[in-house]
Order: structure tokens, then C-alpha cells, then sequence
């Protein structure tokens, strides 16, 4: 695959990819930080101090597991180029569907 | 429902590819690299296009400036917030000075003499100094350790108070030896414990 189709599919996944990782981070940081029991309609120091630092590391995890999954993915697909260098049929059990 | 990718980028349904869909002749695959894709997403090599302003979740909130957030950050820090405490306390002794002067009778004078407005302003004054300094202080270290506790622990709920009403009252007494510091310690906690439930469950 050429890096400019890399790319193009990056950027169309990217929104989508980003909207999801938003709304995960939105509800497990919620979870986390913010009592049941609601006082006041502002954030008190402890829950917007929570908040930072649950974003801070959701960032971080997100990074960290991505790369390792590109390092995965990529010692696979070497593996797998390796077995059978160029695939110009349709595999056999998708053909026989 | 297979998607398949051809060489020009596009993804394709089996539908889309001719009359009978599984022809072999009708598409050409190409090895979709995962990794390729996703150093473009995630790693020191993204290229994001997304700004600031854009609006996830659906939501249209606006940025906020850097002046409110600097102001928000000044209102939020520990020192602002025992600066507010040692105004509070010091306001809190000069009234609490006022009242009890009346209740307590100076002691330079002897009953039958009246004393003049002079005299009466020096007392009051004297005992304002203290009264105010020693709430300004209770007031100052009380909010100091609540927020210091509350930043450590990321929550808020009843048991700062607590903690900061030992620490309080642990260094008020502490001076009067070990046992009358945990005594006191005690107390402050209870009784600061108790002031908050109230006006939480008001």
C-alpha cells in the first residue's frame, strides 16, 4: 500500500476514530471522578483535578497500545508476507462461499 | 458481506463488482497493512487535521481563552483558597471580639467607674488583635490542608474535611504536648465533619 492511500484512509478514519476514543474517554473518566451526588452545577477542585489526570493517562494509554499494535501488526504482516509473497486469486475459503 | 479494496483506493461491496459479484477477474486485492494505517493515527508520526474547536460528541462548546483559564486556575489554587480562609477567620475574630466584650468585662477597671471611649477602644482593640489572629490562622491552615488533601486524593467528599480538621486541630494543640494534640485533633475533625454535613444535607 502506498503511503498516500496510508494517509487518505488514515484521514478518513480519523474523525471517526476520534469522536469514539472522545466518547469512551468521556464516560469511563465520568465514572471515575464524578460523585453521584450532585451539589453544585461547577466542577469542585477534586473533581476537576481527577479529570486531568484521567484524561492525561487515557491519552497516554491510547499512544502506548497503538504503537505496540503497529509493532504487532507489523511483525505479523512480515510473517505473513514471508508464507505467501503475493495473493492474485481469491483465498479458497472465501471462494467458496 | 465482504469490502474489499482495488488498487485505487476504493472499497467496494460484493454487489457493486459485476453481475456474478465472486468473479475473480472483477477486482484485485491488495494487502491492506494495518501498520501503514495506523502510523498514520496513533505514534509520533500522526498527522492530524483535527482542531481545537473541532466539535466531538456532537456538542458545540467554545474554547475557552487563555485569560479564563488562567483566571479559573488562580481561583482554584491552594494559596487563593487560604487567602479566602485568613480573610474569613480574621473577619470572623474581629466579630466575634465585638461581641464578647460586652459578655466579658475589662479587667483594668474597677466596676463603679465608667470608662471612656479611649479606654474601652484600647481593650477592644487588643482583644480584636488576638481573637482575629488566632481564627486567621485556624481559618488559613484549615483551608491550606483541606485543599492540599482534596488535590492529593482527586475527590471530593466528607472525609477532607475530617482529615484536614485532625491536621487543624493537631497543630493547634500540639503545643500542650502529644495527647492534648490528638485530643484537639479529634474534636476539630468532628466538629468540621459535622459543619460540612450540615450544609451538604441542609
Amino acid at each position: 500500500m502506498d503511503p498516500q492511500e496510508a494517509q487518505k484512509l488514515a484521514a478518513e478514519l480519523e474523525v471517526e476514530m476520534m469522536a469514539d476514543m472522545y466518547n469512551r474517554m468521556t464516560n469511563s473518566c465520568h465514572k471515575k471522578c464524578i460523585s453521584t451526588r450532585y451539589d453544585t452545577s461547577d466542577l469542585e477542585k477534586g473533581e476537576a483535578v481527577c479529570i486531568d489526570r484521567c484524561v492525561a493517562k487515557y491519552l497516554d494509554i491510547h499512544e502506548q497500545i497503538g504503537k505496540k499494535l503497529t509493532d504487532m501488526s507489523q511483525s505479523d504482516e512480515e510473517a505473513m508476507s514471508k508464507m505467501s509473497p503475493n495473493p492474485t486469486s481469491i483465498p479458497p475459503n472465501v471462494a467458496q462461499r | 458481506m465482504e469490502t474489499y479494496i482495488d488498487k485505487a483506493g476504493t472499497m467496494s461491496t460484493a454487489e457493486t463488482l459485476g453481475e456474478n459479484g465472486t468473479e475473480a477477474n472483477d477486482y484485485k486485492f491488495t494487502k491492506l497493512k494495518y501498520s501503514s494505517v495506523l502510523k498514520h493515527l496513533v505514534g509520533p508520526d500522526k498527522t492530524s487535521t483535527l482542531q481545537p474547536g473541532v466539535y466531538l460528541g456532537g456538542l458545540p462548546t467554545p474554547v475557552p481563552s487563555i485569560y479564563e483559564i488562567r483566571v479559573e486556575k488562580v481561583m482554584q489554587s491552594c494559596a487563593f483558597k487560604s487567602a479566602l480562609g485568613i480573610v474569613a477567620g480574621g473577619g470572623f475574630g474581629v466579630v466575634m471580639a465585638l461581641f464578647t466584650y460586652g459578655v466579658e468585662s475589662p479587667s483594668s477597671t474597677d466596676p463603679s467607674k465608667v470608662p471612656t471611649i479611649k479606654e474601652t477602644w484600647r481593650e477592644m482593640k487588643s482583644r480584636m488583635k488576638s481573637t482575629s489572629k488566632n481564627f486567621a490562622t485556624v481559618g488559613g491552615i484549615f483551608s491550606l490542608v483541606h485543599c492540599a488533601v482534596e488535590t492529593y486524593r482527586g475527590e471530593s467528599d466528607l472525609q477532607n474535611s475530617t482529615y484536614s480538621g485532625f491536621i487543624t486541630g493537631g497543630f493547634l494543640g500540639i503545643k500542650a504536648g502529644i495527647k492534648a494534640g490528638l485530643l484537639g485533633g479529634a474534636g476539630f475533625a468532628a466538629f468540621s465533619t459535622l459543619i460540612d454535613y450540615y450544609f451538604l444535607h441542609r
